[in-house]
């Protein structure tokens, strides 16, 4: 049953009686819809003509309520809105269908030239767009993207104009920003309330909207959206079809489900929860409400899926660190590790390839997060079965280097995996270590006497096939320790402002020397002269110290190349 | 974070690293030189002034070019190489692979006589 009302605003008003602005609050406490919209609405139709298309779902009985709320509204439009010398002619339409109340509002006046207006809104924001330097390149595609979908602009038809002297432009008020968006998908086939939801959910999502349910079905094919709201009722292919669907398939099955409907009905609401839908908001709704529930909804995924990425890394952490410590007469090791967030790629690991012989690696899979630590989870499965592989032939960490050089280079998997990494390997009977480093920072080497840095280095892996890597060898003198680390340490920025560097982790481990816990006195000592009082990054220690008393026969040992710290 | 891509010769760019290339923007770097690969970049200067931090992540990105590109006969050299950076250089001992120029017009420079055919040299000449 349509209705239609169509007149000059003015003359309404001044036919009210004195009494409406009561009449007005008792009304629109029954339209918290229309508020919204209003509140939405009315700036906006300042900037860009005054026609605007609203949807309000309400019972019929409620016609008279609704056409005074929008009477008050169109009053507050034209006490507002700029209309020159000319006399505003405000057309309003009120229908009602299935179960909505469409009303259109225009603004006929004569003469008024909103292609100009438009034009000069455009040229503003244009120019305040170049101002702020030339946009992102996602961010102009975003933008482009963007005003494509709106060539039919949202709840804002072109304005209709008795002389209208230029074509209505497509304004993008939204600024193209850099934070990534949610993306929603709607289906509904209702055009008002389509329009109005692609509008009000765009100012925070990334928004796409379909007619139907195999339209809706289409886009997502496109593109997996975040999170969908959908009509029940809707031709060609219903929220109900649409939603088993996505269930049945692997990919969508987790997409977040909103009914958005005028179905009440007890049974299509159980139906929906009951398979597994998370939503179900009957019509008529608040925005602000819907709006809530999809944030809601968002942040739970958000969440569970920061809380899985964590799980995961400490999963991979555990396995990637060792659960041991070598025990050997005379020497004390520790390590220690704490990394950030879902951590990153550092790795450690250690094996006696025979008795009284052991190899260490320390390594840094270049990366962060997950992505990097699966990485160092693969690449340390590959080290240890390298070494197992040619421990008959080699136990030289230079000839270790290579092997997992070339595989970093050639092997399809790991394409794209660059490492630092550092293979030593220790013989406590005779106090010798003998290293390869390919870019891996430089350990440490502290004597009672002077600290100083494991100097030669290599290139990091993964880059040339063909490059060598080269073992050198030095002894521990008695009370003397070597320090290897991942870069987090020499990265972490002093109280001065610059990093640490070599030369501050160095020291820090210098007045460490011979504590009882020498990792945490030298982790301690850098926090003290830290800028924050934590670690940016993470961190791995290992600290191999050969005991002063109870000393081995060698005094004289060789001491490592370094340079003095 | 945006990176500015200036094309100086057909096949060649230079790449104004800014304030950070690390974890943060390693991607987006990854993927705008991926573009320019495709628009025919074969050589790619990468201009480190005023750059503060280059983590390992920033040095992951940069190695992708140079593992992509070599096949492809094309280059990556740096220029203006800040001192965070070249702290970075030397560590992972990179400056064997990526050639340092004190500025971008002396690596430019390098580059077309590098990459030249004589013939055309002499035709200009």
């Amino acid at each position: 049953m349509p209705v239609l009302l169509r007149t000059p605003p003015l003359a309404l008003f001044e036919g009210l009686p004195a009494t409406t602005s009561v009449a007005m609050t008792s009304v629109q406490s029954q339209f918290t819809n229309l508020d919204t919209v209003i509140a939405e609405v009315h700036p906006l139709l300042e900037a860009w003509g005054r026609e605007a298309a609203l949807v309000l779902p309400v019972k019929e009985t409620q016609l008279d309520q609704m056409r005074l709320a929008v009477h008050e509204w169109i009053a507050n439009l034209v006490q507002h809105a700029d209309f020159g010398d000319r006399r505003p002619l405000i057309e309003l339409s009120l229908s009602l269908d299935e179960h909505d109340i469409h009303c259109v509002v225009e603004d006929n006046s004569v003469g008024f030239d909103f292609g100009r207006q438009l034009e000069a809104q455009r040229a503003k924001l244009e120019a305040e767009r170049q101002a702020r330097g030339r946009a992102p390149r996602r961010a102009r595609a975003r933008a482009a993207h963007h005003a494509r979908r709106h060539r039919q602009p949202a709840l804002f038809s072109p304005p209709r104009c008795r002389r209208a002297s230029a074509a209505p432009r497509i304004l993008d008020l939204r600024y193209p920003d850099a934070m990534p968006q949610h993306s929603i998908l709607i289906a509904e086939d209702n055009p008002t309330l389509r329009r109005l939801l692609e509008y009000r959910l765009g100012k925070l999502y990334d928004v796409r909207a379909a007619q139907n349910g195999a339209e809706a079905l289409a886009l997502v094919e496109e593109a997996v959206p975040d999170l969908i709201v959908s009509d029940i009722m809707m031709p060609k292919m219903d929220g109900f079809a649409l939603f088993s669907l996505l269930r049945q398939d692997e990919r969508t099955r987790t997409i977040p489900f909103i009914f958005l409907t005028a179905k009440t009905d007890d049974p299509s609401r159980f139906r929906s929860l009951g398979e597994g839908v998370d939503d179900y908001i009957t019509k008529p709704f608040d925005i602000e409400f819907l709006l809530t529930r999809i944030e809601r909804i968002l942040e739970r995924i958000a969440l569970h899926q920061q809380q899985l990425n964590a799980r995961i890394g400490r999963d991979f952490s555990d396995r990637l660190l060792p659960k041991s410590m070598p025990q050997v007469p005379g020497y004390r090791t520790f390590f220690y590790t704490k990394p950030v967030g879902d951590g990153g790629g550092d790795l450690f690991d250690w094996t006696e390839i025979r008795p009284g012989s052991y190899l260490f690696t320390v390594g840094d899979i270049m990366g962060k997060g997950l992505q990097a630590k699966f990485y160092a989870f693969s690449f340390l499965s590959y080290i240890r079965s390298t070494i197992h592989a040619v421990l008959e032939q080699t136990d030289s960490p230079a000839d270790l280097m290579r092997r997992v050089n070339e595989m970093l280079v050639r092997d399809e998997l790991l394409d794209e995996t660059f490492a630092s990494l550092l293979i030593m390997r220790w013989e406590p009977a005779t106090n010798t270590v003998t290293y390869a480093n390919a870019g891996h920072c430089r350990p440490i080497f502290v004597t009672p006497d002077r600290s100083g840095i494991v100097e030669h280095s290599e290139l990091v892996l993964g880059l040339e096939a063909q490059e060598d890597y080269t073992d050198r060898s030095f002894q521990i003198p008695p009370g003397s320790a070597l320090v290897t680390y991942t870069d987090g340490l020499i990265e972490q920025v002093a109280d001065g402002g610059e990093p640490f560097g070599e030369k501050g982790v160095a020291a820090a481990a210098a007045k460490a020397l011979r504590t009882e816990q020498p990792v945490q006195s030298m982790l301690k000592g850098l926090l003290r002269q830290s800028a924050e009082p934590r670690f940016a990054d993470d961190i791995l220690v290992f600290w191999l110290e050969r005991q002063a008393v109870g000393q081995t026969a060698e005094v004289s040992a060789a001491v490592p190349a370094t340079t003095a710290a | 974070m945006s990176f500015s891509f200036q094309s100086v010769a057909p096949d060649t760019a230079v790449v104004r690293i800014g304030k950070a290339l690390d974890f943060r923007n390693a991607a987006e770097f990854k993927s705008a030189s991926q573009d320019q690969i495709q628009e025919g970049t074969r050589n790619f200067i990468l201009d480190f002034s005023g750059t503060g931090i280059l983590d390992s992540t920033g040095l992951g990105a940069i190695f992708s070019l140079y593992r992509q590109l070599t096949p492809l006969g094309g280059q990556v050299v740096f220029a203006a190489v800040s001192r965070p950076v070249q702290v970075v250089v030397q560590l992972t001992r990179t400056y064997k692979v990526f050639r340092q120029y004190p500025t971008v017009e002396a690596a430019h420079q390098q580059l077309q006589t590098r990459t030249a055919p004589s013939g055309s040299r002499a035709g200009a000449a």
